[in-house]
């Protein structure tokens, strides 16, 4: 009968010390990586924030007639442009398996797959997308804000995002709109009545206005194993 | 964790664990070492974000279920991925006696395996990892890693006893 291991020791090849090169290589992969993803992550804690003390700012003025705080009153504002739409997709009731450790919806847009659930992310994607559960270019991807958010930072708000105020189940929330290809993204942030910092990103591309995402972060709930991620 | 601690902790794993990373990559490949180091690099890039909430103890489970999950969709894309007919036979390179001799049939016979069943084989009898390592690396059952390497091994041993090489006593 035929050794396999001495064949598949061979065949895996040899392999020396690795060189500093290779080693500086793999950080700087990771580094690209983890700004990317920061960066995808919008700003999501530290604006969100910043939006939702807005919000609350303008809605107890609003109530009490006194001259609130003037935080809401100079809104972060950008100049939006619509980005390159595909047709319209409508969100119908998700009824799907959704053995979710950290989250569930009760809609997706029509046509689109659940790609998974962890206690991290719920990512739902096009036909056709078939990237990393860690890549959300081009998905809808509920998560919690990052942990690592500093929600403090206000200095730092990019050039180019675009802010909504608006309510989620009628609590605070804000929508962040972000570039104009087709990579665009959008987000929508908001606190839940348990206290869960929610965070929904989504392409721009797919065209779904501000209405129809408050309605689908109405169905969106947070599980007892969520997690929010780091970084 | 502040990026300097993670950079430091980062760099003395992959410094240790990367050479072993890249022949096990390699074998889940089928024995394609460019798909291999591909393979190393995302699991590598992956395991950097992951980096504040992977335990020291189970960064390597972690490695594995990556570099498997990888390995996997590598091999999804490739079967998607068109083939265009040629005129011609495109050139390549001649193969060199001593490797064509000891890997070419095992490199045929495992490309020959499912994705899967090529990991349980790889993770299970290569690597001799248990199998509820295993299991945890292919996100599967233990008693299924068990079938999948067992019907692996033995799917092997008949293709590679085939082989005209084997066949001549070469690979006994």
């Amino acid at each position: 009968m035929t050794d396999l291991h001495p064949i598949f020791d061979d065949l895996a090849g040899t392999s020396g010390p690795i060189t500093s090169a290779v080693l500086d290589a793999d950080l700087l992969r990771g580094r690209r990586a983890l700004r990317t993803r920061r960066r995808n992550a919008l700003a999501a804690g530290t604006f969100a924030l910043a939006a939702v003390v807005g919000v609350s700012a303008l809605s107890l003025g609003g109530s009490s007639g006194a001259s609130a705080p003037n935080i809401a009153a100079a809104p972060i504002t950008a100049p939006v442009t619509a980005p390159v739409a595909t047709p319209h997709i409508s969100f119908v009731a998700y009824t799907g398996d959704q053995a979710a450790p950290g989250f569930r919806v009760d809609s997706i847009p029509d046509g689109w797959k659940m790609q998974g659930v962890s206690e991290y992310t719920l990512n739902i994607v096009p036909p056709g997308l078939h990237t990393d559960m860690n890549s959300f270019l081009g998905k809808l991807v509920v998560m919690l804000e990052s942990a690592d958010a500093d929600p403090s930072d206000l200095s730092n708000l990019p050039d180019g995002i675009a802010v909504t105020h608006t309510t989620v189940d009628g609590r605070p929330a804000v929508i962040f709109k972000e570039g104009t290809d087709s990579t665009a993204s959008a987000s929508l942030h908001w606190t839940d009545a348990a206290g869960h910092r929610i965070d929904v990103q989504w392409p721009r591309s797919a065209g779904w206005s501000d209405d129809e995402m408050t309605r689908f972060a109405t169905g969106v709930h947070v599980l007892g194993a969520a997690r929010a991620g780091r970084g | 964790m502040d990026q300097t601690r993670r950079d430091d902790e980062f760099r003395q794993y992959v410094l240790h664990r990367r050479p072993d990373l890249l022949r096990t990559a390699t074998l889940l490949g089928a024995g394609d070492r460019h798909l291999g180091e591909d393979l190393v690099q995302n699991t590598l890039t992956r395991l950097y974000l992951a980096w504040p909430r992977v335990r020291p103890e189970t960064r390597d489970a972690y490695v594995h279920r990556a570099l498997v999950n990888a390995a996997i969709d590598e091999g999804r894309r490739r079967k998607r991925r068109p083939e265009f007919p040629t005129e011609t036979m495109p050139d390549r390179p001649a193969p060199e006696l001593p490797d064509a001799l000891t890997d070419g049939p095992l490199r045929e016979a495992l490309g020959a395996l499912p994705d899967r069943m090529r990991a349980a084989v790889v993770l299970v009898y290569w690597l001799d990892l248990d199998t509820a390592a295993a299991a945890a690396a292919l996100g599967c059952r233990v008693g299924t890693v068990k079938s999948q390497a067992s019907r692996g091994i033995a799917k092997l041993r008949a293709l590679l006893d085939a082989h005209p090489y084997a066949a001549s006593g070469g690979l006994r």
